[in-house]
């Protein structure tokens, strides 16, 4: 079975095309946040230089998020269009899991594995995963977003309790390293740039773990983890005044 | 007979619709995001981009279902690649990239404009160009000669606010809900324009101004209200209406005198309002006016699939670098 896998979710564009636990092909780019104009072309150019065509694909798989909003329905878009278009099912994958993933993939017992993505007003889109028996890694945590300071002080009490190391994955990574290592020491690892930030292999095997978990395009919705600015202000205020009600 | 599927997803309606050869209409979808925004009393876009994620897959396969076509039974795919908030432009644009590489079919990049005034050819094929575009709308005001397909000569636009959003503000002000225009029309029938709110002529341009009015009636209504004076919110309504549709239709008219075209074009959503469409008339001396039906007034994919059928003409298409682009210029020359 071959599976198409997108992600555009963060800053980097990868597409990949796996088949039976192997990849077939892959290309990514780290160029800047232009994946509307080269997503198509990049899967195109990978297809020919492959010599795979789309009517070849059984399954189409996306990273859903977190993200970037803009990109992960970049992304999305892109990926339930084909789906639809193909008339195969389409099976979403949280950019968390895809990057511990990346930075769990030689399945290390002494190793937890804690993506970062950036998700602005300082905090990252962050959860912590065990390396699991089969190729998924094991969620410890839930997906949250957090401050990096926060994020340190769960990760050592974490990375003490289970006696393991914590490797940072995900395009945040590099950017709040300094800060964890600060309070981990030598506890927290840094994955290698080529592992932190290309999620579509990951996606591609991922999926075919759980194939039949894939759904009809229109069903497959994106994970944004956090609620648009409007939501947020508005749920606040209503609590506001329901407290504020609540007194009188 | 071409058949083309277009996408529009610009603003807050996601919509998609099938357009055949003579501007033959074979399905029109819209799923309007209208009450989720309402909450907020005008369009959220970062709540819109995600609606239309969630719709784009249903409505164009709505759009299909009524044509009764397959994507292989298409010749082209069109979207609206701008004007718009940029989020939502993208999840159109990138699901129909993908809709056309999929199933090989040549991708067409349309102007939203470009969309609204070729939208009264839908319902009248026998228009001729060259003819006066006033386009009117949530985001837009301007009055353009329309010369031939693809060809829009801007003569003027606003300068700040424009039409539909001015109604949007002043109905605001009002206690009136959002969608402002509809809302501003229907107490005006109510009520009598008894306020003298002032136009911005700007004169020897065919730009318009409406900052100004929006103020002049807050102005008004904090006077009102601190003094204890009564008012009557459709009294105010129909004089604010009044003030912004003697400016449009004006210059429209004077635009069409200028410029020797008989035929006088209302597109967008505020050339659904009955008052502007009289005002039109009314000083059209003769001339020919054509305005869509409210279903094609407001944003829709059928006008963007009207659009598409010169441009497919002309072979106008676009590769798969396409890009939304939020501030696409509102007319080209070739």
């Amino acid at each position: 079975m071959k599976i198409l896998a997108v992600d555009a979710a963060g800053k980097a564009l990868s597409v990949a095309v796996a088949e039976d636990g192997r990849i077939v092909a892959s290309a990514a780019l780290n160029v800047g946040l232009t994946h509307s104009q080269r997503l198509l072309p990049l899967l195109q150019s990978l297809l020919a230089a492959a010599d795979l065509s789309l009517a070849e694909i059984d399954m189409l798989a996306v990273v859903n998020g977190p993200g970037s909003f803009t990109g992960l329905r970049i992304g999305m878009s892109t990926a339930k269009g084909l789906a639809w278009a193909l008339q195969k099912p389409l099976l979403p994958v949280c950019t968390l899991e895809a990057a511990a993933y990346n930075a769990l993939g030689l399945g290390e017992p002494n190793l937890l594995a804690c993506p970062v993505l950036d998700a602005r007003r300082n905090e990252v889109y962050t959860a912590l995963f065990a390396a699991g028996p089969g190729l998924a890694p094991q969620p410890l945590w839930p997906p949250q977003a957090i401050s990096p300071a926060a994020l340190a002080d769960k990760l050592l009490a974490a990375a003490e309790t289970a006696g393991k190391q914590v490797v940072l994955a995900g395009d945040a990574a590099e950017l709040i390293f300094a800060e964890m290592q600060a309070k981990l020491g030598e506890r927290v690892l840094l994955a290698p740039p080529e592992r932190r930030c290309f999620n579509a292999c990951a996606c591609a095997l991922l999926a075919g773990e759980r194939a039949e978990q894939a759904k009809p395009a229109a069903e497959v919705e994106a994970f944004y983890l956090r609620a648009s600015e409007a939501e947020r202000n508005r749920l606040a205020k209503l609590s506001k005044e329901a407290e504020a009600g609540g007194l009188v | 007979m071409i058949k083309i599927l277009a996408i529009e997803s610009s603003c807050d309606e996601t919509a998609a619709a099938v357009v055949a050869d003579g501007y033959q209409l074979l399905a029109n979808v819209v799923a309007t995001q209208i009450p989720v925004h309402q909450l907020y009393g005008g369009v959220v876009p970062e709540i819109a981009s995600r609606e239309h994620l969630n719709a784009v897959v249903p409505v164009v396969e709505r759009a299909l279902a009524e044509a009764g076509l397959g994507l292989a039974d298409l010749d082209a795919v069109a979207v609206t690649q701008g004007p718009g908030l940029i989020g939502s432009l993208l999840v159109g644009v990138s699901y129909a990239k993908a809709l056309a590489l999929a199933a090989g079919l040549p991708l067409l990049a349309v102007h939203h404009l470009a969309g609204h005034m070729s939208a009264p050819f839908l319902e009248h094929p026998d228009l001729q160009f060259p003819y006066l575009a006033l386009v009117v709308s949530g985001s837009h005001s301007g009055v353009a000669v329309a010369e031939a397909p693809g060809r829009y000569r801007l003569l003027g636009q606003s300068r700040d606010d424009a039409a539909g959003e001015a109604f949007d503000k002043i109905a605001r002000a009002l206690g009136l809900p959002y969608p402002g225009g509809p809302a501003i029309q229907q107490a005006a029938a109510a009520g009598r324009p008894i306020y003298d709110f002032p136009c911005a002529w700007l004169a020897d341009s065919y730009d318009f101004s409406f900052s100004g009015l929006k103020s002049a009636v807050l102005n008004f209504l904090n006077r009102r209200q601190m003094k204890g004076e009564p008012y009557r919110v459709e009294d105010v309504a129909a004089s604010a209406q009044e003030a912004i549709v003697k400016v449009l239709a004006t210059k429209a008219a004077r635009a069409a005198a200028e410029f020797g075209l008989d035929t006088i074009v209302l597109a967008g959503g505020v050339a659904a309002n009955q008052a502007l469409r009289d005002k039109v008339q009314q000083l059209a001396e003769g001339r020919r006016v054509v305005y869509p039906s409210p279903q094609f007034c407001t944003d829709n994919a059928a006008m963007i699939g009207a659009a598409a059928l010169s441009q497919y003409a002309r072979g106008d298409f676009a590769d798969f670098s396409l890009n939304a682009q939020a501030n696409l210029p509102l007319y080209f020359y070739e």
